[in-house]
């Protein structure tokens, strides 16, 4: 039988959010306690509106270490820092759109990955 | 007969220029029985691109550079193929292609396939990367971009290998999702931009808009070598 890969999310990843519900912000440490479905929660996600994904999102690169360093390339685009990226998400710009679909993506398998016992 | 375009005129694509030449992509070409024209910088210009694609004996076409839903660019984003201007069928023919460029999965390979080219391998929205300051003078080591340069290069290595293009599509996909899961677990803004440019990634495996999923490279030089090898 093949062994099933798990993923050790670090500390400082683990504090941002997944989910947003009802004003409240839910971590991979709270989904666990509240023994939510992380499938459900994925399906639920891509349903959010517009501005509840936004609010998600921003939230997650607030807690992202700033590191101005680290810069992001889009051939034909152009260079962006994480910083840039938030500026970008705050001004609804087409980029900062993009930024918010990746992120809400990589989130839902995230998720998918919790519901499927690959996270730890 | 392997075409190689490698532009290299502003940061990004030198970054990836230097990953392809020196790292993943020539150095695993080189290593195999196989004749590779190599278009680099300044010389990746259309009137080479085309003098190149004369050759009839090229099976391979893999190429980096800026793309557009309908352009493939070169040096100084000049175009090396529009497919609003129009694509030859005697450049594209026969031929498995790989366009390591933002957008061109959504016309232009098509386009390419409808012409006649066996394959495309590319992307049909932005390809993303990330780079670290910290390695601007020792790219190669850069941690940060290595993962994005190393899970596209993969189409390079398999379809050298001699894989067909659904079972390149299954080892590309695989390495995508390795290294996704590996940088779950260390930064999770690096794993995003691997998901984006995994759901992304085009091939003849996601649509037959973009070839056959039986296709392989027929280089007559290739097996001549491996015959008397």
């Amino acid at each position: 039988m093949k062994k099933q890969k798990r993923i050790k999310i670090p500390k400082l990843q683990r504090t941002k959010p997944l989910f947003l519900i009802g004003g409240e912000f839910l971590t991979i440490d709270s989904i666990i306690s509240k023994r939510l479905d992380g499938k459900k929660l994925a399906e639920e996600l891509v349903k959010l509106p517009h501005e509840h994904k936004k609010k998600l999102v921003l939230e997650r690169y607030r807690l992202t270490p700033k590191d101005d360093k680290l810069v992001e390339h889009v051939i034909g685009k152009g260079s962006f820092t994480i910083d840039d990226s938030i500026k970008e998400i705050e001004n609804d710009t087409e980029h900062g759109k993009e930024l918010i679909d990746i992120d809400i993506q990589f989130v839902t398998r995230l998720l998918r990955k919790m519901a499927e016992g690959e996270i730890e | 007969m392997i075409l190689e375009v490698e532009s290299a005129y502003e940061y990004a694509t030198i970054i990836g220029a230097l990953f392809r030449i020196n790292k993943y992509v020539h150095p695993y070409f080189k290593k195999r029985p196989y004749v590779i024209n190599l278009l680099f910088g300044s010389a990746t210009i259309p009137d080479h691109f085309r003098n190149e694609l004369k050759c009839k004996e090229i099976s391979f076409v893999s190429g980096f550079d800026h793309g557009s839903y309908t352009v493939f660019f070169g040096h100084n984003y000049s175009h090396l193929w529009d497919s609003d201007v129009g694509i030859q069928e005697s450049e594209v023919k026969g031929r498995v292609i790989h366009l390591l460029a933002c957008q061109t999965g959504k016309e232009l390979g098509v386009e390419l396939v409808r012409k006649g080219a066996k394959a495309y391998f590319g992307y049909d929205e932005n390809f993303r990367f990330w780079s670290h300051e910290d390695y601007a003078d020792d790219v190669l080591n850069d941690p940060y971009a290595d993962p994005f340069f190393k899970a596209d290069s993969e189409i390079d290595r398999c379809l050298a290998d001699g894989m067909a293009t659904d079972q390149v599509h299954k080892e590309v996909v695989a390495l995508f999702n390795d290294l996704i899961d590996e940088w779950t677990g260390v930064n999770d803004t690096i794993a995003s931009r691997l998901n984006w440019d995994l759901i992304h990634f085009c091939s003849p495996t996601k649509d037959e808009k973009w070839g056959q999923k039986d296709a392989i490279i027929d280089d007559a030089i290739r097996v001549f070598m491996l015959l008397f090898q």
